[in-house]
């Protein structure tokens, strides 16, 4: 590996460190010191070619993670490995896999990775060392390795299977082709040692879900061969590991995450861009900013990753950086996925030689690919998750030297609410790792799959899913006529292959294509779930795929198609719901400060009603339009908090809702006499008359303070005449609103820190008289998978540290009245509400009192 | 179960295509097995099994099944058996669609004995857990013969029953048995004569067998056997049985179809063609060249006969024969732009005579506009023509002798 190391990262560090504008924007700096290797010898019953190999390339000791795991494989045990960035744990994994082939002639063992791109990689490694065995052995017959994807030639296939010692694949290629096929690999399977489940944390979410069941399928199969491998797995960190590998495999594991590999001194740092918009909240561009820290990391010749959240973003970065620098093509190069294979090679070749200055590339380079090191790693916005964002800043510096990487912050809450907590990020990280194996959809689904692959027995354990359970499902198959009970087994006898039609990658089997048609060719554009395509793709919605925005012209459910076409627009739609939400189960609750949490199985209607568009500039309203789409009905566990009745008096009469007085422009007396007459002075809720005095009041419908200009709050439409004790119980319900809207909306924000999912993941649903909660006010989060994947029960777990960080984040806030960085934008219907969601949170926490 | 699938059905799944409230099994009042085919319960009743003779006077269709030597055939496929050896074999599935979770539920075999009758036997499974002695019987019958015969069994039926074998941990009959898959042979004899080869096209258009009123067509077995299962009624299984009985007779039937052809009496041109061509890739070059010569003779069809022509014609430059060649390719000529081109090439290497290059050039670009099927390509003509006449303008002060080779070499 060459070094590239420039002398001149200390004239960097100096240069934002200095009092110069840009270093006001570092809002955190950290320093890793250097950190010396912790070695061991490489152990005694290791296979001497093993030993000759290491030695021919230097390897005289193992790190101490190395050994470890070494000897706890030779135990028998299962291992997760979760050390940090390039320290070694391909050899984790590979000398007792090497080890194994060389000491039992037939041994297998089966390598997934979670992208085609990363098994190309690991292949060069096996190979480099198969190449050195048959080079240096008599053995009649070499070992021998074989990638099988999707990309494989039909006409390799045959040997592949046959006489692979290893075999790289995927999850989805297990689920699609190897193990519906099993027989085909009967001697592969007779023979399997190891499984080795590389970057374990990508197996999260629904595809986690699917994989875990993948996995109970492969132990099935293995078990009917006779085998029985042991697993390997390798994680980022995070803070369930154990449960996380534990939960995937279903088998004790032991967890190695002592890192005994040298590191050299590592700056990170946090980058805040200015605000420029002081009202509503408004920061610099990441694009802008990320580029223009660029402009100091080449003028000190520092190589740099540049880390952008979507290819789009990728190409437009190097688009401006090109430009604006005035440098090679070579200099400057994008990665990412869509790239030739041979242009990959070439970047990354590029980037280990330092002949390639900046590469900006999409997460693709995230994962495990041999690329050396760069000096330097720029993060163009949170990447999405606390491990994505160690392991993009670990890309910087490698095992010695000096480093730097820097996040650059974007406006929404979770981005900043890192900038004010970047100890999340530094020390030890909150993030689960989080799946359901049991979801049942996804059950149902393999539970098939294993039909299919082998009879199942009357008794038969299924992973770790209750026997119960199983027999219900199994049962449903055989009334369905999809199997057929003969002989204490239960058969498949459908001319179908339940694996094609099931996706690794959705819970739903069935999914919408957008697809553009623009000019001559109508192109795929993406794919949505049904459930989400009423939301994110009726008729009139703007649809944003990797910054381009499209105008969906129609939704076509019957035929699974929505047609749209790319537009120049400055709006974005927000859809208008009416949702109806009922409780089917509760699970669990226990009483909080407060109120109560709960945690149960929940029906959610909902139906899209129209939708509004919002000016990117602005954010004010353009339009309002409705819509008539279908119903529709989303099944799924849920995580609620409610305040009890004493609480909200107690709010009340703290006065704790109260804001300082409005002021409603010069003329508001005239306005205010007009619209009591107009009313004819009678309060339009009760029905009461105006006594001489005191006067009745006129309420704004829409709040004063969401708007800016006075004139369009003063809109007659939006005033209504109220008797004083209605106003009171109106203001309160709005201030109520407000509050529980804005912290839902903090709530869902940072929700995704702690459940390593994505916001879409989890729907939000607000409700002053929740009927979940006998009445009372409540919050409702629920997993939008349907039967969920573990995001609710987990939020029920850790309410309290969740809503302590909602606190920080809103409380800290430079903002007055919400912004999108906190609470969210200003809505019409009682949002923004600083202060009404601020007291919600301290009455929840016990801190109100 | 209810409250499981109406969570399922809350949760957006549909299972199957068939309602989820189907009938309860009604074995006690459905028709039996034996009460729709004869036949009887063996291995220890985990297997049902029929047995037809038909003596060697039967006729299916056009053909008659017996009193053949199956000479060129064998020669063809380059194995050799006496016809006692073979066993037709073909199999009822469970789907098409493969993989582990597929399995056969009725297997015809067929063979002939000593008398020339054949036999045709019908193993059916009539529970999948009875699949062990169902695969243990099928391997007792194979026992006694060395050659499978099948219709594109090579790519479905063996290796389906051989992944059946492995998922009981049960030797495969097949390894040692040779094979003789009649779907690619017959696809190469008909090719030109049929533009689709499957059994059922074969069987009405060249063995002439109608089926009876019986029949099921085969893609509807796995529903038929699903239904049999759950309502233990076996009425829709006398189809099946008679449909896979057909299909055991029309591949017995089809090898003599077959083999008639490779006789060379009463073929059609097209037949003839594709039977030469066939020897021809075998390397039999005697045998295609009667079989192209007899093409010539069909007269009926000139585009066939201008094809063997032209083939001949190749065959006669190879054996050095470069005066038959030249007749042969100029009778070709008359349709073949291919001919032409080699009269060209003879003219400009060998002859050296452009004037006549010339014209065979232009009559191949001329022909090649109509002519159907042809491989030839009009740049590489055009390209020809141009160097021809640069040849001819180059008259006297041009040199064969050291320009030769090169063009030659283009040539090949």
């Amino acid at each position: 590996m060459t070094k590239y190391f420039s002398p001149k990262m200390d004239q960097l560090l100096k240069m934002w460190h200095s009092d110069s504008p840009i270093a006001r924007n570092f809002t955190y700096r950290s320093t890793q010191p250097a950190r010396p290797a912790c070695v061991t010898p490489v152990p005694e019953d290791l296979h001497v070619v093993l030993k000759e190999y290491l030695d021919s390339k230097g390897i005289t000791a193992l790190y101490t993670h190395q050994l470890k795991s070494w000897q706890e494989l030779r135990k028998g045990k299962n291992v997760v490995i979760v050390t940090g960035t390039a320290s070694g744990k391909t050899l984790c994994y590979n000398l007792p896999v090497f080890h194994t082939a060389l000491n039992s002639p037939a041994a297998t063992a089966l390598y997934l990775f979670p992208t085609k791109a990363l098994a190309q990689d690991q292949k060069k490694n096996i190979d480099d060392f198969f190449t050195f065995w048959n080079n240096n052995s008599n053995q009649e017959k070499g070992l021998f390795s074989g990638i099988y994807d999707g990309d494989t030639p039909a006409s390799q296939r045959t040997q592949i299977r046959t006489s692979a010692r290893l075999i790289l694949t995927n999850p989805d290629m297990l689920h699609l082709s190897i193990l519906p096929h099993h027989t085909l690999w009967a001697s592969f399977f007779r023979s399997l040692r190891y499984v080795i489940l590389d970057e374990m944390h990508i197996y999260r979410g629904v595809f986690g879900s699917h994989v875990a069941n993948v996995i109970r399928r492969l132990q099935r199969i293995s078990h009917f061969y006779g085998s029985s491998p042991q697993f390997i797995l390798t994680s980022a960190t995070i803070a369930n590991s154990k449960d996380m590998a534990n939960n995937l495999i279903e088998k004790q594991v032991t967890v190695i995450d002592e890192d005994g590999a040298p590191t050299g001194t590592h700056h990170f740092m946090i980058y805040n861009p200015p605000i420029v918009h002081e009202l509503l909240g408004i920061r610099a561009g990441v694009r802008e900013e990320s580029i223009h820290l660029v402009k100091d990391l080449t003028a000190c010749e520092v190589q740099t990753i540049l880390f952008a959240r979507s290819r789009l973003q990728v190409e437009l970065i190097v688009k401006e950086l090109r430009e604006k620098y005035q440098k090679s093509e070579r200099k400057i190069r994008g990665y990412r996925s869509g790239y030739l294979k041979t242009e990959r090679r070439e970047i990354e070749k590029d980037l280990r030689e330092g002949n390639a200055q900046i590469v900006v590339s999409t997460n693709a380079l995230e994962l495990g690919i041999d690329i050396g090191s760069a000096d330097a790693v720029i993060m163009a916005g949170y990447p999405g998750s606390i491990a994505s964002t160690t392991q993009q800043s670990g890309r910087a510096g490698r095992r010695s030297g000096v480093s730097a990487a820097v996040l650059v912050a974007a406006s929404s809450p979770l981005d900043q609410f890192l900038v004010a907590h970047p100890e999340f990020l530094t020390e030890s990280s909150p993030e689960r790792a989080l799946i359901n194996p049991n979801n049942l959809l996804i059950l149902l689904n393999h539970l098939k799959c294993s039909v299919f692959e082998l009879p199942f027995g009357e008794n038969e354990n299924y992973g770790t899913v209750p026997i119960e359970l199983i027999h219900e499902i199994l049962e449903l198959l055989t009334a369905s006529n999809l199997a057929y009970t003969s002989g204490k087994k239960i058969f498949w006898v459908t001319d179908q292959y339940p694996a094609s039609n099931i996706s690794l990658r959705s819970a739903s089997s069935k999914t919408i294509q957008l697809r553009s048609d623009s000019g001559s060719h109508n192109s795929l554009i993406g794919e949505i779930d049904e459930h989400s395509a009423y939301r994110l793709a009726h008729p009139g919605a703007i649809y944003i795929h990797e910054g381009q925005s499209y105008l969906v012209n129609d939704l076509m459910i019957d035929i699974n198609e929505a047609q749209v076409s790319p537009v120049a627009i400055d709006y974005f739609t927000i859809p208008q719901s009416e949702v109806t939400i009922t409780e089917i189960e509760q699970k669990q609750t226990a009483p909080i400060a407060g109120g109560r949490k709960y945690q149960g199985e929940i029906l959610v209607t909902s139906q899209v009603i129209g939708y509004k568009k919002i000016s990117w500039s602005t954010h004010d309203i353009l339009e309002k339009i409705s819509l008539e789409m279908p119903k529709q009905e989303l099944q799924t566990i849920a995580y609620w908090l409610s305040l009890d009745a004493e609480s909200f008096q107690k709010l009340q009469d703290d006065g704790a809702w109260k804001n300082t007085q409005n002021d409603y422009g010069s003329n508001w007396s005239r306005i205010r006499k007009l619209v009591r007459s107009r009313d004819q002075f009678t309060c339009q809720v009760c029905g009461c008359k105006e006594k001489a005095r005191p006067h009745h009041d006129v309420h704004h419908i829409v709040p004063f303070r969401n708007f800016t200009n006075p004139q369009l709050a003063n809109q007659l439409d939006n005033l209504i005449t109220l008797c004083p004790a209605c106003h009171h119980r109106t203001e309160i319900k709005v201030r109520m609103r407000s509050g529980l809207s804005g912290l839902g909306y903090v709530l869902h924000h940072l929700a995704p820190l702690y459940l390593m999912c994505d916001i879409n993941d989890l729907g939000l649903h607000t409700d002053p008289e929740s009927p979940l909660a006998s009445g009372s006010p409540a919050i409702i989060l629920y997993d939008q998978i349907p039967d969920g994947i573990g995001l609710s029960e987990t939020i029920y777990d850790i309410h309290h540290s969740l809503l302590e960080s909602a606190y920080d984040l809103v409380a800290t806030c430079r903002c007055q009245d919400g912004c999108p960085s906190c609470i969210g934008p200003a809505g019409e219907q009682g949002s923004g509400g600083k202060i009404e969601t601020l007291a919600l949170i301290r009455a929840f926490l016990g801190t109100w009192l | 179960m209810t409250q499981l699938s109406d969570k399922l059905k809350a949760l957006g799944v549909q299972l199957g295509a068939s309602s989820l409230n189907t009938k309860p099994k009604q074995k006690s009042i459905a028709v039996s097995l034996s009460q729709v085919v004869s036949g009887d319960y063996t291995y220890s009743d985990q297997v049902f099994e029929t047995v037809e003779v038909f003596d060697s006077k039967y006729q299916h269709g056009n053909f008659n099944l017996w009193l053949h030597t199956f000479k060129k055939v064998k020669h063809l496929l380059d194995v050799d058996f006496r016809l006692q050896d073979l066993i037709f074999i073909d199999a009822e599935t469970t789907g098409l669609s493969g993989g582990a979770g597929t399995f056969a539920f009725m297997l015809g075999l067929g063979w002939f004995d000593q008398s020339n009758a054949f036999h045709v036997k019908q193993l059916f499974l009539p529970e999948p857990a009875n699949e062990y002695g169902f695969l243990a019987s099928l391997t007792d019958e194979l026992a006694r013969f060395s050659t499978l015969v099948s219709f594109n069994g090579k790519s479905f039926d063996v290796p389906l029953l051989r992944n059946r074998y492995i998922l009981h941990s049960a030797t495969s009959p097949f390894k040692s048995m040779a094979h003789i898959d009649l779907l690619h042979l017959a696809r190469r004899i008909w090719r030109y004569r049929l533009p689709s080869r499957t059994l059922g096209e074969l069987e009405a258009h060249i063995l002439h067998f109608p089926r009876g009123e019986d029949e099921l067509p085969g893609w509807m077995a796995p529903k038929l056997y699903i239904d049999y299962l759950k309502t233990g009624d076996a009425s829709p299984m006398k189809g099946m049985f008679y449909h896979n009985q057909i299909d055991i007779l029309s591949l017995a039937a089809l090898l003599c179809a077959i083999e008639k052809v490779t006789l060379l009496d009463g073929n059609s041109a097209s037949e003839m063609y594709a039977l030469a061509e066939l020897f021809e890739s075998k390397g039999d070059i005697s045998n295609a060249k009667e079989a192209f010569e007899r093409t010539t003779s069909l007269e009926k069809d000139l585009d066939f006969s201008s094809q063997a022509y032209h083939r001949l014609g190749m065959i006669s430059r190879r054996a050095g024969d470069w005066s038959r060649a030249l007749s042969f390719w100029k009778k070709a000529a008359i349709s073949r732009p291919e001919a032409c081109i080699e009269l060209a090439k003879y003219y400009e290497h060998q002859a050296r005579d452009y004037n006549e290059a010339e014209h065979w050039c232009k009559k191949a670009m001329s022909l090649s506009h109509q002519a159907i099927a042809s491989k030839v390509k009009i740049k590489e003509v055009e390209y020809r023509l141009k160097r021809v006449i640069r040849k001819r303008n180059a008259g006297e002060n041009f040199d064969p002798a050291r320009n030769n080779s090169k063009d030659k070499q283009h040539d090949d």
